[in-house]
């Protein structure tokens, strides 16, 4: 991220709505880097980075290691960590600028959530740290269950050019 | 001798209600606003009566209370008449004051059919009859009464058939007769909200058996969302006695204790595979309806019994109601329906009506249908019951006749879990399954569709039902997570299955009363009589599916609640059957109506747009939609933006190309097989042009792919075929070379995309770009560099371009693509840089010859089709598609390649005209006809030109240069063209672009 020049996020205005027990914030600036596993595959990028698909795991330095599919894996390297991403995988591709990020967070987060997908948020079925491939407001996303201070939170993560569309399907949602 | 009439034979007597003091004077629709069936207040009663709520019944002032339903309140006003029957416009009045009551459909404001028995008053609503013409009392089109032998079921398909000229007419005449309410097109769009869920247990029915099943479940830890179709929980208690209506209250208390989600004025409209519910709440306020998807792991099917009407001539009159109507407007909204009454009995449901009425003071002959006698008549005059006709030829002079005649089990969400419901004789209803027969599976049932007991037998049933589900969810919930990789770790084993160990509930017997000696109605939402099913019968519809479709029968608002099991009776005596031979109708979803504007949902529409997008709008873009994008179409004047291209140089947001990264030891060959051209030989550095075809040889997409690397490639594809090659390409990967080490990257998002075009580009570019020489030998056509664009570092730059100009794509990270976008412009203000849209690409695309695909191609050209033989290289390995074209291009003389369609350039002869795009191709045929030969694809004004220029598909006989061809427009005018000996009809050569 070049600090030099203004990064435009997807939105046009404030980054931020808030309702009564939720909240969505773009977090879209988030350094983003996709890893894939080595082509002669034998775990190392997975002992390497802590998390398999379907975690995700906190790696120091506001680094969070996502498993997004099997062999794959999403790190977001924290908004202001100036955390490096490790050097691991066969082909790593920045999806800094390609990816927008938004964080729903707050009580009644689950509630929003549901009237924009059909994932099942128990807390059995997708705990802290999990990560799925959602469709959310009919926009394919990746849905990463990111709590923060014991507050549930979910960071939802869709192409760029969907993000403010997205953003106001879910902020709708809440409103309603 | 009746206190309220005569010994068989015995003529009519006193009018009913007359001297009661309890009738009003009903001279039009409108009731006076006084409240002379509304008792004084009574325990129980849900209505409150320190808040009166004024609205109006066709036009009329009435005054309710708050808790009242519609027709509650109208009945309590003395309204007696709701609406007209759909077919006969036979006056209608309360059947059974609630969600099923098929005579209470109302139009409230702009909303149509309105079902009054259940949607509760608001101040200011504004109820009208529907279906009724020019007024409910005094309804013209009662008179189709008088044809009704013409009328009877079925005839619609029978007349109207002749003379087809007629059918205009005809279908103007009918559409007045259509029944139902009036849809305002000016009304307000609703919004419809819609959320999923994912309850362990979904309990589908608030009765006693329901809410002790969802109490249960919870207290064994499973989630359970309950649903009950009316206003509040309880079921049948209600409308009972004081210790059931305290049972009610503690069943619900411990609901709501145990966690339990309630959701009352609610419906499980339909159950699919793996217990896919369709659950509709409605708002009790006249709101919309909104869908909860929910995706239960146990269903619990506690929907109790519905109560049946009897069959008799006159049995659709206003004043016959069934017990249960009866007992919710006594006990619920403290309304008198009636002063003088019989009550018909052959259950218990029965005699508490009975029981009630006359604690309400009302005058009660109590015939207790046991015994043996029926109900034959109910006859009256001006949509009022006068008298009551037993079979033994007793005429009772009343207001009210209330029938108890029995229950039908509203099993249809466990049929639609594949559960066929068997008939009972002794108890006179069907049962989900024969008596004592285990529950396998997550779909169960209890309460008054599982069997009859006491309501503690009820409640335990229900509990024990409750366990069962919250054990075998567990058990499914166990399995689930352990499927699931990003669901939390399970603990310890597999929870075992479960049996169905639950002690049945009995069966108690009932008599079988559907029908009396005399005719009546069986459908009353759909109008159809038993004398319809027996004419149905009688012409060979003698199978009680063809019966419905044939009758109607079951397909009206009650959807088959009040009437299936009498439907099957009638047919059943007229084929000479059984009930259970019979059997009954296929039960679908939904379980209930529900509104179409709930099945719809929220819509979402996924829109798309690039990071340019604001500045397009504050530069005054027309947007125009491709696919989810929203693109600039222009900026006021795409002619003069084409202009400014050809003269200067203009700036497009490309960005939804498409675009992948394909990095990998095996990338090159993952490129020789998707495309028909080689690419083992393209230098780093260079881009060059694909076209990508299906198996069978027809076009998918085309593009350029530059080669930033030894194993790393950036490949483009078309705006629209983005996504589709994505998939396209991995199919690929994953099904037939997984050993392949590649990775495919979608990066379409990451790049905002600017393509630089026009003779000053590289002037405009030299001022932005230091780290890359732009110079036409360092940087030539169809190669790709890497550097900073405005200070942007990252930016990939590929001289090629579709307006035939020279011209530079540069894709930019996207965060900063509105900072390269607006140095561009800065930077060339001086050299009339100006932004252009797609149409001004389009225009110069089509100057120059390029072909759109989708536009210029369909799902059947193939690559020859479009003049890509030079591009398909037969001499390099398999590639897709690769049989398919080596037929078209070195198949047998006279199959290919004159087989095929050619894409050809095509000017019109009048150089004003531009054919609209589509317009057929025809040429003459020697016995003087003509035959269509091919049709415009693209179609423009070229202001470069100034003259109209078109791409066409033609037969390849007709796709020689300076062939004529004649052009159909869509007025049937003939327009004569020449094929071109170019593509291009401009810079055939490609010297600008080349510069």
């Amino acid at each position: 991220m070049d600090e030099q020049l203004e990064f435009a996020g997807p939105l046009a205005g404030a980054g931020e709505a808030n309702g009564e027990g939720w909240s969505l914030r773009d977090e879209s600036r988030t350094p983003k880097l996709l890893v894939y596993e080595d082509f002669e595959p034998d775990g190392a990028v997975e002992r390497q980075l802590g998390v398999g698909f379907g975690a995700s795991a906190a790696g120091g330095s506001g680094l969070l290691v996502c498993g997004i599919r099997p062999g794959e894996w999403l790190l977001l390297l924290g908004e202001r960590s100036g955390a490096n991403p490790p050097a691991v995988g066969a082909v790593t591709v920045d999806l800094t600028h390609g990816v927008a990020m938004f964080r729903l967070s707050g009580p009644r987060a689950r509630d929003v959530l549901a009237s924009v997908c059909s994932i099942d948020t128990s807390e059995e079925m997708f705990p802290d740290g999990a990560v799925c491939g959602a469709s959310v407001a009919r926009v394919a996303c990746t849905l990463v269950r990111d709590d923060v201070a014991g507050e549930r939170s979910y960071l939802i993560l869709s192409q760029r050019s969907s993000g403010r569309y997205l953003f106001d399907a879910v902020r709708d949602a809440g409103a309603r | 001798m009746s206190p309220l009439g005569s010994g068989p034979g015995s003529g009519p007597g006193q009018a009913p209600g007359s001297g009661s003091g309890t009738c009003l004077r009903r001279n039009d629709d409108r009731v006076v606003p006084m409240s002379p069936s509304r008792l004084p207040a009574r325990p129980g009663e849900v209505i409150d009566r320190e808040r009166p709520l004024t609205f109006t019944w066709n036009g009329g002032a009435v005054t309710g209370f708050a808790g009242d339903t519609i027709a509650s309140a109208l009945a309590a006003s003395g309204c007696t008449v709701f609406s007209r029957s759909m077919k006969y416009h036979r006056p209608r009045g309360i059947l059974t004051a609630d969600f099923w009551d098929p005579n209470t459909l109302v139009q409230v404001g702009d909303e149509p059919n309105v079902r009054g028995g259940h949607r509760l008053l608001e101040a200011g609503m504004a109820v009208s009859a529907q279906n009724a013409w020019p007024s409910l009392r005094w309804d013209a089109k009662a008179l189709t009464a008088l044809g009704g032998r013409a009328l009877s079921a079925g005839f619609y398909y029978k007349t109207f058939m002749r003379p087809r000229w007629l059918w205009p007419a005809y279908e103007k005449v009918l559409a007045r007769f259509a029944p139902g309410g009036v849809i305002d097109p000016a009304s307000a769009p609703r919004r419809h909200d819609k959320r999923y869920a994912h309850p362990d247990v979904v309990v589908a029915g608030g009765g006693p058996a329901g809410l002790a099943a969802a109490v249960a479940a919870a207290r064994e830890g499973a989630g359970v969302l309950l649903v009950e179709h009316e206003h509040s929980l309880g079921g049948h208690l209600r409308w009972g006695t004081k210790s059931e209506r305290s049972m009610a209250a503690a069943l619900a208390g411990a609901a709501e204790a145990a966690g339990v989600e309630i959701l009352t004025d609610a419906t499980v409209a339909g159950r699919w595979e793996d217990n896919w519910l369709a659950v509709v709440e409605r708002d009790g306020a006249g709101g919309p309806e909104r869908l909860i998807k929910a995706r239960a792991k146990v269903l619990v099917v506690a929907a109790g019994l519905i109560e049946r009407p009897y069959v008799f001539a006159g049995n659709d009159r206003p004043g016959v109601m069934l017990s249960g109507g009866a007992r919710r407007l006594l006990n619920l909204w403290s309304v008198r329906p009636g002063s003088r009454a019989v009550v018909w009995s052959a259950n218990a449901a029965g005699d508490a009506a009975a029981a009630d009425l006359e604690a309400a003071g009302v005058v009660v002959e109590h015939v207790d249908a046991r015994t043996g006698r029926t109900v034959t008549a109910a006859e009256g005059r001006r949509g009022a019951l006068e008298r009551v006709v037993l079979s033994d030829g007793t005429r009772l002079e009343v207001d009210l006749l209330v029938t108890a005649a029995g229950w039908t089990a509203p099993t249809s969400l466990l049929n639609m879990a594949g559960v066929r419901p068997r008939y009972d004789p002794a108890a006179a209803r069907f049962f989900p399954a024969e008596p004592g027969t285990a529950e396998a599976g997550t779909v169960l049932s209890t309460g008054g569709i599982s069997g009859d007991g006491s309501l503690d037998e009820l409640v335990g049933h229900g509990e024990a039902t409750g366990r069962l589900a919250a054990a075998r969810a567990a058990t499914l919930a166990h399995r689930l997570r352990v499927a699931t990789a990003w669901a939390a770790p399970v603990d310890g084993p597999e929870p075992p299955e479960v049996p169905d160990e639950r002690t049945p509930l009995g069966r108690d017997p009932h008599p079988e009363l559907y029908r009396s000696s005399t005719d009546g109605i069986v459908d009353l939402s759909e109008d159809v009589g038993s004398r319809d099913l027996r004419h149905a019968a009688a012409e060979g519809f003698d199978s009680v599916e063809l019966v419905k479709r044939w009758t109607t029968a079951t397909m009206g608002s009650a959807q088959g609640k009040l009437e299936t099991v009498n439907t099957v009776a009638v047919l059943a005596e007229a084929t000479g059957s059984t009930i259970s031979e019979v059997g009954t109708t296929t039960w679908r979803p939904p379980f209930a109506p529900v509104t179409l504007g709930a099945l719809a949902g929220r819509m979402f529409e996924p829109l798309r747009i690039s990071s340019l997008h604001d500045l397009h709008v504050a530069a005054g873009m027309t947007p125009i939609q491709a696919g989810q994008w929203i693109r600039p179409e222009h900026y006021g004047d795409p002619a003069a933006e084409v202009c400014n291209v050809r003269a200067n140089v203009g700036i497009i947001d490309v960005s939804p190309l498409g675009k992948l990264d394909i990095r990998g030891p095996d990338a090159t060959d993952l490129l020789s097989l998707l495309y028909v051209n080689k690419w083992r030989r393209l230098a780093i550095g260079a881009v060059r042009y694909g076209v990508m075809c299906a198996e069978d040889g027809v076009i998918l997409d085309d593009g350029v792919t530059g080669r930033l690397g030894e194993e790393h490639y950036l490949m483009s594809t078309t705006s629209s075929g983005s996504g589709a090659m994505e998939v396209w390409i991995q199919n690929w990967l994953q099904t037939e070379h997984p050993d392949w080490r590649v990775r495919v990257t979608p990066v379409t998002d990451a790049y905002t995309s600017i393509n630089v075009a026009g003779p000053r580009s590289r002037v405009l570019l030299g001022r932005l770009v230091d780290d890359v020489d732009l110079g036409p030998e360092a940087f030539k056509y169809m190669q790709v560099r890497r550097g900073t664009v405005a200070g942007v570092a990252g930016c990939v730059m590929w001289r090629i371009g579709f307006t035939g100009e020279l011209s530079y794509e540069l894709h930019v990270p996207a965060g900063y693509g509105p900072h390269v976008w607006q140095a561009l412009l800065a930077a060339g203000a001086d050299l009339g840089v100006a932004p252009f849209g797609l149409e001004a690409q389009r225009i110069m695309r089509l100057e120059k010859g390029h072909f759109i695909v989708g536009q210029d191609t369909d799902a059947l050209t193939k690559a020859p089709t479009a003049g890509l033989e030079w591009l398909i290289k037969l001499d390099k390995e398999d590639f897709c598609g690769r049989p398919e074209l080596q037929w078209a291009l070195e198949g047998e003389p006279g199959d290919a390649p004159d087989a095929v369609p050619r894409l050809v350039a095509v000017q019109p002869t009048d150089p004003s005209y531009v054919p609209p795009e589509v317009c057929q191709i025809v040429a003459a045929t020697p016995d003087g006809k003509e035959r269509i030969i091919g049709r415009i694809t693209s179609s423009r004004f070229s202001p470069t030109l100034e003259r109209s220029i078109c791409l066409a598909q033609v037969e390849a006989v007709h796709a020689g240069p300076d062939t004529e061809l004649t052009i159909v427009d869509i007025t049937g005018r003939r327009h004569t063209a020449t094929v071109m000996l170019h593509h291009a009809h401009f810079d055939p050569e490609g010297e600008r672009l080349r510069a």
